[in-house]
């Protein structure tokens, strides 16, 4: 048998092999664009039939996540209440945004609560009172819900409040996660309740988190699951989230 | 040259060895997000214990909870439904005199189980001169015969009464009538048989599943909770609904039957009295209070303490992840599952449509919201047959058997959900070599069913330690009226305070009042010699007790000393009392 012959076939027919997967994988993906792009549209029109509107972009779908296990960490109040004396307080012109966020960060810091990932949330300032928020994410995506808040009035440390989940594993499989349009039909049909025609939902920001739904949850729990869920906040401060896994 | 050529071939091999792995990459990309995490975690449970497999039939659970036979002088005994009597004693079937009527219910009867020519073969046989008026006991005439003879000589009493049922619902003048309970107490205040089951069994069900006839004026009765039948009263079979608190009897005319039932009957309940069975009374001729329940007069007994163990442990993870796979056979992907700091585990699925406990001492309690597209009305023995098949799915029915133990069905119970949607909740509990263990909070067992969906499931299972084997000499417990009459003021007083959480006045002033012990005597529902699982003093021991239900209330005594144990109150389950 021509071995060298042979050979230059099987070349031939694994290129083209190649060349027609590449070319079905372009295809498929351009459809799927297309069709997102419809699907896309096709959604907005019967929010806004329904008097929701879209105010923020619509995220791109995400595909497949993992479940998270994760641990309630319970925090030594003694501990942070004693670090909380000892923290400076801030002069007049360091009260400001970046300054209470430094302040928060050295205290947090000394509680041996920071790492990589806590990210600063929000920074809220009032008269003589700040509040600086954290959030929980893993591998960028956040947790919730789970904070934590240092709170200041004027200029000094006064309170600190934790509420807060330690991610520990993966799941074992990935899950399909629901594309955003479906997530907000699906937002669509459970606050129906609450909008009518004089009631305008405007959705101010989605994105996906690792969400438990601390209903009913009590302090007796050693480890838990967050489940991806797609997190909508609408009309300002309201949020709901929306199960993101597709069964 | 020939280097260019080898160098050449070379190159075309490496290519091939990369266009392949291209493709196959290529391919795996196409099919979508494809992740070797895939392949992780693939469970083949090739080799599946063959215990774990086994299911009873559901006719193996439908048993009485006992069988009162009546002497006269006021003395009974009480017997289990596997009591054995001599086959030569059991009831056959008798045909009627006349064959002609009778070809059409030879035929009923032999059409169920036979073919058409076993039909043949009767009718031959019956033509043949064995004469129907030949009632000799020891000339088989009937389905049960057969079987008898199959089962190496042994007959159950149980199985003897079925038969005797079919000997009246088979003749053909049979008919239907309602009676007073006053009649129903009259005939069998002699000498007498009855079998109770502790629920109610849907009548017409219960003839066709055990092969009987059904009269055709039968609708009027609803349910079956007892069977009775009377030397006094032979030509009636009577039936006690206790889903309606009605009384029936079906009576035939035939002087034959009645004569035949007449003498098997006294010749079964002479055989039982002569065997030195344990004699009972009843609370009436004890105590001098309106109240039929039985109590025995003295009670010898070789039962022990018995260590017992778990079904399984939290602790181990494969038994734990067998449960997991059971339960959601789909995988743990969409499940949250909760770890909580006492051991137990909690599993929640969608929004609490399916909730699953395991809890730290093993037990398993599980919540399905009941799906209405999957819901159709199905009859008792249905559901008891989706109920059986289910337990043998979720930790099966191997664990029950060992040891001596067995499950027994203690409770049935019509449920509804959004009123429209019925079921039925069984609950099942256990029997050691034919004694019952009691537990003092929850069920061993229990399962709720609307149409093929289990919408609940609880699961508390002990298993008797082998070491448990050894035999131990007969021991006189202390008589049963002496540990009440000992203890009814500590009874009452409980029971007064219970009558008074739950505002009722009357039974308050009952339990405080100067005729105390009689009021209280006249509640008695029941007392018996069993195993009580205690799970607030020794959850892995069961003892033998004195068992008393009092309004729904369990107390339980030492049977040496008398000293009450512990009790329970009824919608208190989990809140059982330690009596210190």
């Amino acid at each position: 048998m021509n071995w060298s012959k042979a050979k230059n076939i099987i070349i031939i027919v694994l290129i083209f092999t190649n060349i027609f997967i590449i070319s079905m994988t372009f295809l498929r993906y351009k459809n799927v664009k297309n069709d997102d792009t419809d699907i896309y549209q096709y959604t907005n029109d019967i929010l806004e039939e329904n008097n929701i509107y879209l105010e923020c972009e619509l995220p791109d779908p995400i595909g497949k996540m993992h479940a998270l296990t994760v641990s309630y960490g319970k925090y030594d109040s003694n501990m942070t209440a004693n670090i909380m004396k000892n923290m400076p307080k801030l002069s007049n012109e360091q009260q400001t945004e970046t300054g209470y966020a430094e302040a928060a960060d050295k205290y947090i810091e000394k509680c041996n609560y920071m790492n990589d990932n806590v990210k600063i949330s929000s920074v809220e300032i009032s008269e003589n009172r700040a509040v600086v928020t954290y959030k929980n994410y893993y591998k960028e995506i956040p947790l919730e819900e789970c904070y934590m808040k240092v709170i200041f009035e004027n200029g000094g440390i006064t309170d600190f409040d934790r509420k807060w989940m330690k991610p520990e594993s993966e799941g074992a499989t990935r899950i399909d996660i629901m594309p955003p349009v479906s997530a907000l039909l699906n937002f669509m049909t459970e606050i129906k309740e609450e909008y009518n025609e004089e009631n305008k939902i405007n959705i101010n920001d989605m994105y996906i988190t690792y969400w438990i739904d601390s209903y009913n949850v009590n302090d007796d729990i050693l480890y838990d699951t967050a489940l991806p869920a797609w997190c909508i906040r609408y009309n300002g401060n309201s949020i709901k989230y929306i199960s993101a896994i597709v069964q | 040259m020939k280097d260019r050529k080898l160098i050449v071939e070379r190159i075309k091999n490496i290519l091939i060895v990369v266009l392949f792995l291209a493709a196959i990459l290529l391919l795996s990309f196409f099919g979508g997000n494809f992740s070797i995490d895939d392949l992780k975690n693939i469970n083949i449970d090739l080799i599946s214990d063959e215990d774990d497999r086994y299911q009873p039939v559901v006719e193996s659970f439908i048993n009485p909870d006992n069988i009162t036979v009546y002497f006269g002088s006021d003395m009974y005994t009480v017997l289990s439904s596997e009591y054995d009597i001599d086959p030569e004693l059991a009831l056959h079937n008798v045909q009627e005199t006349e064959l002609n009527n009778d070809s059409e219910e030879i035929f009923k009867n032999a059409q169920e189980e036979k073919s058409a020519e076993a039909f043949k073969q009767i009718v031959a046989e019956e033509e043949n001169g064995s004469s129907s008026d030949d009632l000799d006991a020891d000339e088989p005439a009937g389905n049960a015969d057969a079987e008898n003879q199959n089962k190496g000589g042994k007959s159950t009493l149980y199985e003897s009464l079925i038969t005797g049922m079919e000997i009246y619902l088979s003749s053909s003048d049979v008919r239907t009538e309602r009676i007073e309970k006053i009649q129903y107490d009259e005939v069998m205040s002699y000498a007498s048989i009855s079998a109770t089951f502790k629920y109610d069994i849907p009548f017409k069900e219960f003839l066709e599943k055990n092969r009987l006839t059904v009269p055709s004026d039968s609708e009027m009765v609803s349910c079956l909770t007892s069977i009775g039948f009377s030397t006094a009263s032979s030509e009636n079979l009577f039936i006690y609904d206790g889903s309606v608190d009605e009384y029936y009897r079906f009576v035939t005319e035939s002087q034959e039957k009645s004569d035949y039932m007449t003498d098997a009957l006294m010749s079964v309940i002479n055989s039982i009295e002569q065997s030195g069975c344990m004699t009972y009374y009843s609370i009436e001729n004890l105590a001098g209070v309106k109240n039929e329940t039985l109590i025995p007069l003295y009670m010898e007994s070789d039962l022990k303490s018995i260590k017992c163990e778990k079904e399984f442990s939290i602790n181990n993870a494969n038994a734990v992840r067998k449960i997991e796979q059971a339960f959601f056979s789909s995988g743990l992907d969409f499940v949250r599952k909760i770890t909580q700091n006492k051991g137990s585990l909690l599993y929640m699925y969608g929004y609490s449509q399916k909730v699953l406990f395991i809890n730290e001492d093993g037990s398993i309690n599980y919540t399905e919201e009941l799906d209405p597209a999957q819901y159709s009305e199905t009859g008792f023995y249905d559901a008891l047959l989706v109920t059986t098949e289910y337990v043998k799915n979720h930790g099966g029915w191997a664990d029950l058997y060992k040891n001596g133990m067995s499950p027994c069905l203690t409770e049935v119970k019509r449920i509804a959900q959004q009123g429209k949607y019925t079921g039925y909740s069984f609950k099942f509990g256990l029997m050691l070599n034919g004694t019952q263990v009691e537990y003092s909070g929850g069920s061993m067992l229990s399962v709720e069913v609307y149409g093929s969906q289990v919408t609940r499931y609880d699961r508390d299972i002990i298993i008797i330690s082998e070491e448990n084997s050894d035999e131990i000499e007969s021991w006189m417990a202390e008589n049963a009226i002496n540990v009440i009459t000992d203890e009814y003021v500590n009874i009452c007083s409980i029971l007064e305070a219970y009558s008074q959480a739950k505002g009722d006045s009357e039974a308050q002033e009952a339990y405080s009042s100067e005729k105390k012990f009689e009021e209280m005597m006249k509640r008695v529902n029941s007392i018996k010699f069993c195993f009580m699982r205690d799970s607030s003093r020794h959850a892995n021991e069961i003892m033998p007790v004195w068992y008393m239900a009092v309004d729904g209330c369990r107390f339980w005594f030492d049977p040496v000393s008398g000293a009450m144990l512990g009790y329970s109150l009824k919608d208190y389950e989990q809140a059982a009392g330690e009596v210190s």
